[in-house]
């Protein structure tokens, strides 16, 4: 177990490398239309749960609050397409925008608050804004939801067959997850991530503290408000009903099954729990309860989740360090 | 010149208790100052003021002649005071390397856009960073830990570990807060050979000890503090001698 996870993190460029032209080529591989709307689906969630990873596993805040950004950037998109009629393209810079500026008003008023207390208002943050998209009629059709929102396109161009929407997704999948890998792996990443271990530490060092939480706020719900535009160009149809707090709580599930501060976990915990309650069809009314056991077992046998305490970085550092400090004692290896 | 630190007439009070009043005190470029006192004396809350974590109720901190009173712990720290803390503080799920790398936070200037586009700037910056926290590490004999995890350091490379990490900041004063605590004699011994070889660097410390012996050995000026009060300054060997300070706080059985 050790070796392998040494392994993974030595390589983990070549490993990244790989699984993105394996998913490249699998539309290629694969043509069942239904499996295609899976992986689509499962890169979504692996975007939003990596959006929420940088909030909650590397800057600790712990939000309830996530699917109300995502609301917000799907209802964004979808007004800005049906009424002004704009392309995908437009629609997700609009989404990220809005998203960010609600992030930023939400952020500068609550994010004096620590631990618990900012949970409470971020739930209460999600139930309003699902309120308002419920009752103001006038603007969101309140529980009609918006129909007839345009299939993904880009610039007049469309990309509306099942494999052309598995590229945009992917596309957005690898560009969220490259930007949160470089934020977390720059001087903002190690402050940010001292703010999470000792806030008051981190300000003695020198870190603003309140400027980072905003800051990390604000991305991370642009990418989840991208991930919601994409959501509505994709089911063509959004109403209240999907952005509601149990959204915000399985993203967190997602965020923390795959194991906080993890990238790759994320990406693992995201993707398994997309994929397996449709693998597991078959058992019908006791899928739910078989999903809930797998949570459970899992959080009693690895309550970091699955990759909560693996830090690849380090692991590659101490492998690194370990193999030049051999060759002097074995002579070392030829080869 | 002026003095590094300057505290004129600094008095603290949380609602009716008067943690601290009317101190003044000050610190040279170069030296190396200890506060002592007995438990509840308000050394800590001195601290705090300097920092920035607590605003005096009166009174001025002062950092090379400028009014630093009142001001963002995070923006004092860059101005150049840099601390440890008595129960220790480390990023404890971050490698000791990290630890001393958040130190130079307020050295270094990439921002978000440098770190999604990996600029030159950005991968100098690291380089320079990474080169200088070794450094610091090997200084404090910690070289050997550096990729291991903060929280799995035995207790007085943690606590070395803090003196690295606030070494890093570049501090025109360093503020140890019981660096000496919970120690054993030969931890202590290494430390004080620290301090030794801080002050031939330069480096300017002000620190809270109850080791007297650590404290005596090291500490040029002291300052004693009883009661929220300013009880006694000066050399060791007056402090020692000085009747007020045995009677409050040595005790009077040496007499």
């Amino acid at each position: 177990m050790k070796k392998a996870l040494d392994f993974v993190a030595l390589h983990m460029r070549a490993i990244s490398v790989v699984l993105i032209v394996l998913l490249i080529a699998f539309p290629f591989a694969v043509s069942s239309s239904y499996i295609l709307r899976i992986m689509t689906i499962c890169f979504m969630y692996v975007m939003i749960a990596l959006s929420l990873n940088l909030l909650t596993g590397f800057l600790g805040l712990m939000t309830l609050g996530h699917a109300a950004f995502w609301g917000i950037g799907a209802y964004t998109a979808a007004l800005i397409a049906t009424r002004a009629g704009l392309g995908m393209g437009a629609c997700m810079v609009a989404a990220a925008i809005v998203a960010g500026v609600f992030s930023l008003l939400l952020g500068g008023a609550a994010l004096k608050l620590k631990g618990y207390f900012l949970t409470i208002v971020t739930l209460g943050f999600c139930e309003i804004i699902r309120l308002v998209e419920m009752n103001w009629t006038g603007l969101t059709r309140g529980p009609l939801g918006i129909p007839g929102i345009p299939s993904p396109n880009f610039f007049g161009i469309d990309l509306s067959s099942n494999t052309q929407i598995y590229f945009v997704m992917l596309v957005l999948v690898i560009l969220s997850a490259l930007v949160i890998y470089s934020i977390v792996h720059s001087r903002i990443g190690t402050a940010i991530m001292a703010i999470r271990e000792d806030d008051l530490a981190a300000q003695a060092m020198g870190v603003n503290v309140f400027k980072y939480k905003i800051m990390v706020f604000i991305i991370s719900s642009m990418i989840v408000g991208v991930a919601g535009a994409f959501y509505a160009h994709y089911i063509n149809y959004i109403d209240p009903t999907s952005f509601t707090t149990a959204a915000s709580t399985d993203m967190l599930v997602m965020a923390i099954f795959g194991g906080l501060g993890s990238i790759p976990g994320t990406i693992l915990g995201a993707s398994i729990l997309t994929i397996i309650p449709e693998t597991i069809r078959a058992l019908g009314m006791y899928r739910n309860l078989f999903y809930g056991i797998l949570i459970v077992v899992l959080m009693m046998v690895k309550p970091d989740g699955i990759l909560g305490n693996v830090n690849f970085k380090y692991l590659k550092q101490r492998a690194l360090s370990r193999r030049a400090a051999e060759p002097g004692k074995t002579g070392g290896k030829a080869e | 010149m002026s003095s590094v630190l300057k505290v004129t007439s600094v008095t603290q009070k949380f609602g009716g208790l008067k943690a601290l009043s009317d101190i003044n005190m000050h610190i040279e470029k170069g030296e190396i100052v200890g506060i002592i006192g007995p438990n509840g004396a308000g050394k800590t809350t001195l601290f705090n003021i300097i920092t920035g974590i607590y605003n005096p109720t009166e009174g001025k901190v002062e950092l090379g002649g400028e009014d630093i009173t009142g001001q963002k712990p995070h923006v004092i720290a860059r101005k150049g005071f840099a601390r440890t803390f008595q129960n220790i503080r480390l990023f404890s799920k971050m490698s000791a390397l990290d630890n001393v790398i958040v130190g130079m936070h307020g050295r270094t200037s990439v921002n978000l856009v440098d770190a999604i586009f990996h600029t030159p700037k950005k991968r100098r910056e690291e380089k320079a960073c990474g080169a200088r926290a070794e450094e610091l590490l090997r200084l404090m004999d910690l070289w050997e830990d550096r990729y291991a995890l903060a929280s799995s350091l035995p207790y007085g490379k943690q606590r070395r570990l803090e003196i690295a990490r606030a070494l890093a900041t570049q501090p025109k004063l360093l503020l140890l807060d019981e660096p000496a605590a919970g120690m054993n004699e030969q931890e202590t011994e290494d430390l004080l050979h620290m301090v030794q070889q801080l002050k031939e660097l330069g480096e300017t410390v002000l620190l809270i000890e109850h080791d007297m012996k650590f404290v005596m050995n090291v500490c040029e000026r002291l300052y004693v503090l009883n009661y929220g009060e300013l009880l006694a300054e000066g050399t060791p060997a007056e402090v020692r001698g000085n009747p007020k300070v045995i009677e409050a706080y040595l005790g009077k059985e040496d007499d």
